[in-house]
């Protein structure tokens, strides 16, 4: 019989021989379109998988202006664009070490799963941007073409945006909104609906804007090519600030800042947040490759006093696509999905509390705390301890636990923002039928179980999907207690294990031998 | 950055990151062939690596050199399994009834008919498990190289590879026993 491996690589490579029925794409269009989406987000969304944080938005309500507000989408770029190779720390810069990775403390404002719409092969999309003025948050909910204002977490008010009209970002200042897309487009209210008036002529003539900012009391618009213009307020603007990519973090010099920052994993980005009389905000990102976790992009905000110094830092949650500061808080726009039931996903703002000034900033948790998962000493994650939950959960994601049960025969990926499990085990078991799996999705009554008896096979997981069951030695669920993440409960006993799924009412058990699904 | 400047980077003489529109002009028919294996449908394949680029775009100059194709090989495979998971059920595995002949070594009869058996029968398999043998088997990754681009520890993508082809083995016994 001739080689398997070879006659598969031939079967595969017969693919070279045959001529695409599709003509080629063609370059310039691709990199016209992705230009196009990346300043259009309104229009043409991204998928949720892996949003970098590559922007921001903020607020200052800058004393007079009570109410104006300012949002950035999500697609301005980190600046500048290429790295700098190494960076020369000057006596009085002040060096920020790396942040924890624990997403700060917050609390929900907006919670509704309405902003996601499911139109495209299941992918959601999701909001543009948000805005909080005084009591209210503002969301963009492109799904029906307005801003829906949210008080108390229900939608109290809404305007509706011109059809033709694509922004990433908007801005209400002195009752005019100003919207950014590749121009700069103004727009009074009238009733329910926004009409379009006249911004300076010079903004008109500047061209396309990327970002807006709030400085002060100046609304300043800045183009790809870091170009500013005022675009309403007394003036004159602040210099615009040096910001520089090193191999290790960010260098950010304003005149009042000259700071080295520092961070845990690859650094993607920094831009600035804004500023008023007392402080300026910037936001850095970075993107860290876990064990267990895959490649994790996060944000950090980092809030200086016009003295220099630090004097609060934020840490994102991954999931989140939007920052906004207004009256000196941080608040963040989140998309939380759940894999396993699309129709849950919903939209959150968070209003965020500052890091804990404990919260050992030249730790790097996310490597440490996954050691301490097989066995490190705990001493040296910062993930603060869940005392309600038997076993800690993973640095870089709260949500998800990897642990082992019945003396170590069963290990199991438990998580809660996904609501998935999958459990590998050494027991013989009958195998569940493959066809149980809805191929290429998560389903959590899918438990694949390792062929080699006493070990453990890498790569377990729900049906294609990310979920794993690694080599080492995760915490022990003791027998009789229950973990619950997300909509899972967990529950160990002294042979097995079983996963249920509130929300879905369904689950598995492993109970020594037999293996049941619900 | 010209199409050679790619070539040149490419084979690890250039350490600087093409240019988008070069890397695309040039890089493109082995993405899509690549994209087409894991999804099994070129319309579907293209859109994916199209998805894939874009999405890529706004980064493309802080992505490191000596990453990049590790980034798009993550970024297209990410795609492609968005794109089987947004079918859930409903994808048929298309038969390429098109496809001709390879080169064949020491038996040609049998090499061909197990060729064609290991196409079809890679399109039943887990699309993880598709990917992983497609990096390996087509793209001739490394390990190392395959489990970058799953986003997986290195064991895992070993595992992935193995269970595929025992599977496929597997499979492929059983069709000729029948």
């Amino acid at each position: 019989m001739p080689d398997f491996e070879d006659a598969f690589r031939q079967g595969l490579g017969r693919i070279d021989t045959l001529p695409s029925p599709l003509p080629p794409l063609d370059a310039s269009t691709l990199a016209a379109r992705a230009a196009a989406a990346h300043a259009s987000p309104r229009r043409h969304r991204p998928p949720l998988q892996r949003l970098l944080v590559a922007a921001a938005a903020v607020t200052l309500v800058a004393g007079t202006a009570a109410g104006s507000w300012l949002t950035w989408g999500r697609t301005q770029d980190p600046v500048p664009a290429r790295p700098a190779p190494s960076v020369t720390v000057t006596a009085a810069q002040l060096d920020v070490g790396p942040l924890t990775r624990t997403p700060s403390a917050h609390q929900v404002l907006v919670d509704d799963p309405a902003l996601i719409h499911h139109e495209i092969a299941g992918e959601g999309e999701v909001p543009g941007g948000f805005f909080v003025g005084g009591d209210t948050v503002t969301v963009d909910d492109s799904r029906a073409d307005r801003l829906a204002v949210y008080h108390g977490g229900e939608v109290v008010d809404s305007v509706t945006v011109p059809p033709d009209v694509e922004f990433s970002q908007f801005a209400l200042w002195d009752d005019t909104w100003y919207l950014v897309g590749e121009t700069l487009r103004a727009f009074i209210r009238q009733g329910d609906a926004l009409v379009e008036t006249s911004p300076p002529r010079e903004i008109v003539e500047a061209g396309r804007f990327d970002s807006l900012l709030v400085e002060g009391d100046n609304l300043v618009a800045q183009r790809p090519d870091g170009e500013r213009f005022l675009v309403v307020g007394p003036g004159p603007l602040a210099p615009a600030p040096r910001l520089t990519l090193t191999d290790d973090g960010f260098t950010v010099a304003d005149g009042a800042v000259d700071a080295r920052i520092r961070v845990g994993g690859e650094p993607s980005g920094i831009v600035p947040l804004g500023r008023d009389a007392d402080h300026v905000w910037y936001l850095g990102y970075d993107s860290q490759q876990g064990e267990l976790t895959g490649l994790r992009n996060q944000g950090f905000v980092y809030e200086f006093a016009t003295d220099g110094r630090l004097t609060a830092s934020y840490t994102l949650d991954p999931r989140t696509t939007g920052v906004q500061i207004a009256n000196g808080r941080v608040y963040a726009l989140l998309v939380v999905r759940d894999v396993a039931h699309p129709a849950k996903d919903t939209v959150q703002v968070w209003e965020l509390e500052p890091n804990p000034t404990d919260a050992r900033p030249d730790a790097d948790p996310a490597d440490d705390c996954e050691l301490t998962l097989i066995g490190v000493d705990p001493i040296a994650c910062t993930q603060p301890a869940v005392t309600e939950q038997p076993i800690k959960p993973l640095s870089t994601d709260p949500g998800f636990y990897v642990l082992s049960a019945a003396d170590g025969r069963i290990r199991c990926d438990v998580d809660g923002r996904r609501n998935a499990a999958a459990c590998a085990t050494s027991y013989d078991l009958e195998p569940v039928d493959p066809s149980e799996c809805a191929t290429g999705s998560f389903d959590q009554n899918y438990v694949e179980l390792s062929q080699q008896d006493g070990t453990w096979l890498g790569g377990q997981g729900g049906c294609g999907g990310r979920l794993k069951a690694e080599s080492g030695q995760p915490p022990v669920l003791p027998v009789d207690a229950v973990l619950i993440t997300g909509e899972l409960a967990v529950f160990a006993n002294a042979d097995g294990i079983t996963v249920w799924n509130h929300g879905s009412g369904s689950g598995f058990m492993i109970s020594g031998e037999r293996v049941h699904s619900w | 950055m010209s199409s050679d400047a790619v070539a040149r980077w490419a084979s690890g003489e250039a350490a600087s990151t093409p240019d988008f529109e070069d890397y695309v002009t040039t890089r493109q028919d082995v993405l899509v062939r690549t994209a087409c294996l894991v999804v099994r449908d070129w319309a579907e394949a293209q859109d994916a690596v199209q998805d894939a680029l874009v999405s890529l775009w706004p980064r493309w100059h802080v992505i490191p050199a000596e990453r990049l194709d590790a980034y798009v090989h993550r970024t297209v495979v990410n795609a492609c399994l968005m794109r089987l998971r947004g079918r859930r059920r409903l994808s048929p595995v298309a038969e390429p009834t098109s496809l001709p002949q390879a080169t064949t070594a020491t038996d040609p009869a049998e090499q061909w008919v197990l060729a064609d058996q290991a196409w079809r029968l890679c399109g039943e398999l887990p699309p993880v498990q598709r990917a992983a043998v497609v990096l390996r088997f087509y793209r001739d990754l490394s390990f190392a190289e395959v489990a970058a681009a799953l986003d997986c520890p290195e064991a895992t993508a070993r595992s992935h590879v193995h269970r595929a082809i025992a599977a496929l083995r597997k499979r492929y016994e059983e069709d000729r026993d029948a």
